[in-house]
């Protein structure tokens, strides 16, 4: 490749997770993933030359439900404030919580995640559930991130 | 509609007050009950021609029926209301009646522990399903201790969770005679199973490579043949008294439904509980899975091996537990028993109860919801995240353990919980 043509700015990977920290453990596909702890994502992210990584949480039972994947955003801001200058924490919430936008803005505004998701719930992208969080995310000015997949 | 349950012990109704209990449940949204009718001393007015010709008679409590007067009150309240009964921990029966206790292989009888493979202790509970189920508007009897003892204590430790210390009595020994067992050699294999791991470090050791290696397990079982169709035989007594039970539910022809609390499913086996085989007469099962409460039930025999060895094997138990049940612990016994086990055991256990039974049997999970300072400080974060992870590994209900010690907390996030719940199914 040519010398100029090499990208030189930084790397963000915008979708990474743990796969077991504290008391939780990814439970899915025989533990497979529980083994992905964040010694191993950020040694990861250093042979990729990745220089951050927004780490996602999930509270959702859906994903739960499917994939065995239960990973608290209290549990990745812990992660997230070790590795503080890899890792970029991301809230999850429950979208059938009536609290859940409450606990969205405060986890914007007083904890520090910086975005909300990955939203992978089994329901409609454009529920009024998740409505409200869309237009919560535009008042506070952070990003959303959503998985889609067929259900 | 998932279901939300919750164990009341009747003795509750007399402190507390009948009505305070059940405005209590009714309010967090629990729209089913297990009262303990019979836990040592009847609940209920027994009627008492039908006990006449028994050697084991009911013992009343006080006057009241208090069954009754929860039922009436539950009524009005829509209340679903269970009677438990409490089958084989009965030691106010066990001192009246020393003949029914269970006895361990040494021949010791156990204080308060009856054996269900006795005919008078059979014909006991089978006239107190009869009873409660042709009188009484209640939905479901539930078996609870339907089980052999689990002993935690003594020099055995922990040989006598793999092999079995009880019941060695003399209707298990005439049942077991019947179904082929050779009785002197099954005594003479468990005793000397026992004296030859009884606990010491140079047998700690051999006991640990039976618990990290799935194929050492595999082959001690291989090699005593008789103990693995000793375990067979418990595991059918229990499921024979249990089908007795739906017989006499059927009888009674009065649509009363059976269910049981078990053990959790990766250690059922041990006390004579096959969900497989019980699946078969239940309409719904409850293994208990006390995520918090785990850890000082289970710290405790720990504790106990540690004094006969040293504090060096700690670590050396918990990874016994932690393999056994796949679950992440501390290595320290004081912080075990304060944190129990995490929330994610209510998933993988869950998950196991779901994949033994038929799946016309219902599958309500039993979680702890008390907080007793030392023993269980479940909190409502707890509650939540065991509810979801018992539901998304198949739960068809919840059921929280037990009314009086949980606070008020914790009833507010049960109600949070069913309303997420609720809301997901319309989603």
């Amino acid at each position: 490749m040519l010398e100029h043509m090499r990208y030189k700015g930084k790397v963000i990977d915008i979708h990474a997770h743990v796969g077991s920290c504290d008391n939780y453990k990814t439970l899915g596909l025989g533990f497979f993933w529980s083994k992905l702890t964040v010694f191993k994502l950020i040694e990861h992210m250093k042979r990729r030359g990745i220089d951050y990584a927004v780490l996602l949480p999930s509270e959702d039972i859906d994903d739960l439900e499917d994939e065995g994947f239960y990973i608290p955003t209290d549990c990745v801001l812990k992660v997230c404030k070790v590795f503080s200058k890899e890792l970029i924490p991301f809230c999850g919430f429950e979208p059938r919580d009536p609290l859940a936008i409450e606990k969205i803005e405060d986890y914007i505004k007083n904890k520090g995640c910086k975005g909300v998701g990955e939203i992978k719930s089994r329901i409609r992208v454009d529920h009024p559930a998740l409505m409200k969080v869309y237009r919560l995310c535009a008042r506070l000015e952070v990003p959303v991130l959503i998985h889609i997949e067929n259900i | 509609m998932v279901t939300m349950g919750m164990w009341v012990g009747a003795s509750e109704l007399q402190e507390i007050g009948t009505e305070k209990v059940i405005e209590t449940l009714h309010r967090y949204g629990i729209d089913r009950a297990s009262l303990f009718v019979l836990s040592n001393y009847c609940y209920f007015k027994p009627r008492e021609e039908l006990y006449e010709k028994l050697s084991i008679k009911p013992k009343r409590a006080c006057d009241r029926d208090l069954l009754k007067e929860f039922i009436n009150g539950a009524r009005r309240v829509g209340l679903e209301v269970t009677a438990t009964i409490v089958c084989m921990n009965n030691p106010i029966l066990g001192e009246e009646n020393p003949s029914c206790k269970q006895v361990d292989f040494r021949g010791i009888a156990h204080d308060g522990v009856l054996c269900l493979n006795n005919k008078d202790v059979r014909e006991f509970l089978k006239t107190i399903v009869f009873d409660l189920a042709s009188r009484y508007e209640v939905s479901e009897i539930e078996l609870d201790y339907v089980r052999f003892k689990r002993s935690r204590r003594g020099k055995y430790l922990p040989m006598h969770l793999i092999a079995c210390k009880y019941c060695y009595c003399s209707s298990c020994k005439e049942r077991a005679i019947k179904s082929g067992i050779e009785w002197n050699l099954l005594l003479k294999e468990v005793r000397e199973t026992f004296n030859d791991w009884s606990t010491n470090p140079s047998n700690f050791s051999r006991m640990e490579n039976l618990y990290t290696n799935s194929f050492d397990f595999i082959r001690f079982f291989m090699e005593r043949p008789l103990l693995a169709k000793w375990l067979r035989f418990r595991a059918n007594s229990i499921t024979d008294f249990v089908k007795e039970i739906k017989n006499v539910l059927e009888d009674a022809g009065t649509g009363v439904q059976l269910s049981a609390d078990l053990f959790y499913p990766s250690i059922s086996w041990m006390v004579g509980q096959d969900y497989r085989s019980l699946g078969k007469y239940l309409d719904s099962a409850k293994p208990m899975i006390y995520t918090k409460r785990m850890g000082s039930w289970e710290s405790g025999y720990f504790k106990e091996i540690v004094k006969l060895l040293s504090s060096g094997y700690e670590p050396r138990l918990t990874t016994f537990l932690s393999t056994h049940m796949r679950v992440e612990i501390s290595d320290n016994l004081d912080t075990l028993a304060d944190e129990g086990f995490p929330n994610y055991v209510a998933y993988l256990e869950t998950r196991k109860a779901r994949l033994l039974l038929p799946s016309k049997v219902k599958v309500y999970t039993g979680l702890y919801s008390s907080r007793i300072e030392g023993v269980a400080m479940t909190n409502p974060k707890d509650i939540e995240e065991s509810s979801k992870y018992a539901i998304a590994a198949g739960a068809d209900g919840l059921y929280f353990c037990s009314f009086r010690a949980t606070p008020k907390e914790n009833f507010k996030r049960i109600r949070n919980v069913k309303e997420l719940l609720s809301l997901r199914q319309t989603t």
